[in-house]
């Protein structure tokens, strides 16, 4: 992933030409043609033409199902000014930070450190159990919680009352399940993370007399920061796209109190039957995930002052 | 300044037995060097002194503390790794001061003290940089900063020239040396590389599977080897070992070796409890054979299988009496692969080993130091090539 000399080529660059400066002959273009081909076909077609159903008048059912036609910013001007829209803004905002940012990012990682520190058959064990929730398809995850947070279940029972705790605090719960589900997989990226960090810098910091938790916190933590970025966004874009958790366990109630931007998109376009809009409710979720997807790429390529192993003479 | 005492030190792990039964001193501001080859618990050795690896048993004193139980951080101790170890993501100065900013030391202070040591490392241009922008003598020199700004009683070093090229390797070495001079601080060093162990160390230990074989200066490692292990190790092209017989009567010990009897010289006597006639493996370095040339040569006689010319010296490869051996021979010599030389071996420098156990037999404490313009030679003395 990251090349000693640091330098970026692609495949597609003679190892003559100068950084920066890209060179495609005839076979490049060949070879890059079917790639390109099933790219259109299969992403960019669809994803253009549900930019354009999104300014278009079409409906799931009635006249305009067929005879749709171009209505300009109409349903634009109706975006921007729909309190729901905004609020599901803020939602979306909410479920993707405490979950992804803070929650899966933190457990993750101190999930990481338990199994790097911990005894064998506890790591394990603990390894097992996480991994799994991961793998569970999200249905079994969302009945899972549904189950351990409505009226009767576990959750319920151990408060020793009937109320129904997904409903009283429906976004707490959702966010709960997404990072258990989701921890598994941060914890898999950050304990390989952790494992790049040279052995002996963290002696060497132990040799200068800094406590375990200054060198977590000025050591491990800056040098594995590549990791942890690339981390959040894989995260923040999973969860972006995990639809089906959130609308098993609660579809975006009770009122809209989870009603997350992909969840008002379906509700829009197969509910309400304004497929229009809903594909312009989509786009935006679209465009979120283009902003992290960039990040991510930008972040994870490989740069001139990163970190390089030491040692060898230069 | 300190003085290390370490005491019947043990570390094990599991069955097997890293550092066994290590005792051993180091004087205050002295150089000492940890030798042996990979796995014989130099390193680990070197690590509980740090205080990262804790002994199974025994006691490691620092200037008669007891430091068993102190963590690394308090034990002033300074210590170079092999890798370095700079901190990746700061820059030199950051890395020179991480240290000293978690101790929360004075800053002025330390900003003085910084600019001093990377003005006596010659790292004062180089503050700014990345580890990774630097070459491994440059790192090296960063790592070797860190470790005084600590201002350590105690300096450890491990391998710490083992990532550098041959001719930075030298240069450093004798900046080590002058470090050494400078600062004084005691300095435990290790090493699988006898070159640095015999330059730069005041005592040298040497290891073997976990055990301490032999203390002591460099000379005398090399002139009196305790075992054949020691023997073997120090030196390059390595002592010869070959089979013969020590026998002893009241006109002194004699040593039948290559179908030939040399008699050891006077000051040479028998170990306590070494059997006075036995078998016994018989050392020679390479050195202390001269491969003569000349017929009348009573000696024994060997045919060159293989001749390594180094320029100012060659190393020839001999076959005597079914026995293989190297002897060193001057440079500019006209031998080829075939010829028949006559050997003459030094009987100041002959050793003879228990076949067994390959402990030393022969007492070399009445040696007296050597001024030899020449070898003494063995049976016969006549000129050489």
């Amino acid at each position: 992933m990251r090349p000693e000399n640091g330098e970026r080529r692609g495949w597609w660059k003679s190892s003559a030409a100068a950084d920066g400066e890209q060179q495609l002959d005839a076979v490049g273009i060949l070879l890059l043609l079917p790639a390109t081909l099933l790219l259109v076909v299969m992403f960019i077609g669809p994803v253009g033409f549900a930019f354009y159903l999104g300014v278009t008048n079409i409906a799931l059912v009635g006249p305009t199902a067929q005879h749709f036609h171009f209505t300009g910013l109409k349903n634009l001007h109706r975006l921007v000014n729909d309190r729901l829209f905004w609020e599901s803004l803020k939602l979306t905002a909410i479920f993707l930070g405490a979950s992804a940012v803070v929650g899966v990012t933190i457990i993750g990682m101190a999930l990481a450190v338990l199994m790097q520190h911990a005894v064998t058959w506890l790591r394990t064990v603990v390894g097992a159990i996480v991994v799994v929730a991961w793998m569970l398809p999200p249905i079994t995850a969302a009945l899972l919680w549904y189950a351990f947070s409505t009226t009767g279940g576990t959750l319920s029972l151990l408060s020793g009352s009937d109320s129904d705790i997904l409903n009283d605090f429906p976004m707490t719960i959702v966010c709960l399940a997404n990072i258990w589900s989701t921890a598994g997989f941060s914890m898999l990226v950050l304990s390989s993370g952790l494992r790049t960090v040279p052995a002996e810098v963290l002696e060497a910091g132990k040799m200068e007399g800094a406590s375990r938790w200054q060198i977590f916190r000025s050591l491990t933590l800056p040098i594995m920061r590549p990791t942890i970025v690339t981390n959040v966004l894989l995260v923040t874009l999973l969860s972006l796209a995990n639809f089906s958790l959130i609308y098993i366990m609660t579809a975006g109630g009770p009122g809209n109190a989870t009603n997350i931007l992909p969840i008002y998109s379906y509700q829009q376009a197969f509910q309400f039957n304004k497929l229009a809009y809903g594909a312009l409710l989509g786009d935006v979720v679209v465009i979120i995930a283009t902003v992290f997807a960039y990040l991510y790429v930008r972040v994870s390529r490989p740069s001139r002052a990163g970190y390089r192993p030491q040692g060898k003479l230069a | 300044m300190a003085t290390v005492s370490i005491e019947q030190v043990w570390r094990r792990f599991g069955p097997h037995s890293a550092v066994a039964d290590l005792t051993l001193d180091v004087r205050d501001g002295e150089f000492l060097v940890l030798l042996g080859p990979s796995g014989c618990g130099k390193t680990t050795s070197l690590r509980m002194l740090a205080g990262l690896e804790r002994p199974t048993s025994g006691i490691i004193r620092l200037d008669d503390r007891i430091v068993n139980d102190v963590p690394p951080g308090e034990r002033d101790v300074g210590m170079v790794f092999q890798s370095y170890a700079l901190y990746p993501h700061m820059n030199v100065y950051r890395n020179l001061a991480f240290g000293p900013r978690i101790r929360r030391e004075n800053k002025a202070e330390t900003h003085k003290a910084l600019l001093e040591v990377s003005e006596v490392l010659g790292l004062s241009a180089l503050l700014d940089r990345r580890p990774s922008e630097l070459s491994g003598g440059q790192r090296q020199r960063v790592a070797l900063g860190r470790a005084l700004l600590r201002r350590p009683k105690l300096f450890l070093m491990d391998e710490p020239l083992s990532n550098l090229d041959a001719a930075l390797r030298g240069q450093v070495r004798a900046e080590l040396v002058r470090l050494h001079g400078q600062y004084k601080i005691t300095t435990v060093y290790v090493t699988h590389d006898q070159v640095e162990a015999m330059t730069m160390a005041d005592k040298i230990a040497v290891m073997f599977a976990g055990r301490l074989q032999q203390a002591g200066t460099a000379q005398e490692v090399f002139d009196n080897p305790v075992n054949m292990m020691v023997a073997t190790f120090i030196g390059s092209p390595p002592m010869n070992i070959l089979p013969g017989h020590l026998s002893e009567d009241e006109s002194g010990i004699r040593i039948e070796v290559l179908g030939q009897t040399l008699r050891l010289p006077s000051w040479a006597s028998i170990k306590g409890t070494h059997a006075s006639a036995q078998q016994v493996s018989v050392g020679i370095r390479p050195t202390d054979i001269i491969a003569d040339t000349l017929a009348d040569c009573t000696g024994p006689r060997a045919r060159i299988d293989f001749v390594e010319s180094m320029g100012a010296e060659t190393f020839l490869t001999l076959t005597c009496a079914s026995n293989k051996l190297i002897c060193r021979a001057p440079g500019r010599l006209r031998l080829n692969v075939g010829d028949e030389v006559g050997l003459v071996l030094d009987v100041n420098y002959l050793y003879a080993f228990d076949y067994e156990g390959g402990n030393s037999i022969i007492d070399r404490s009445g040696q007296a130091g050597d001024a030899r313009p020449h070898p003494t030679k063995g049976v016969v003395t006549h000129g050489t090539i």
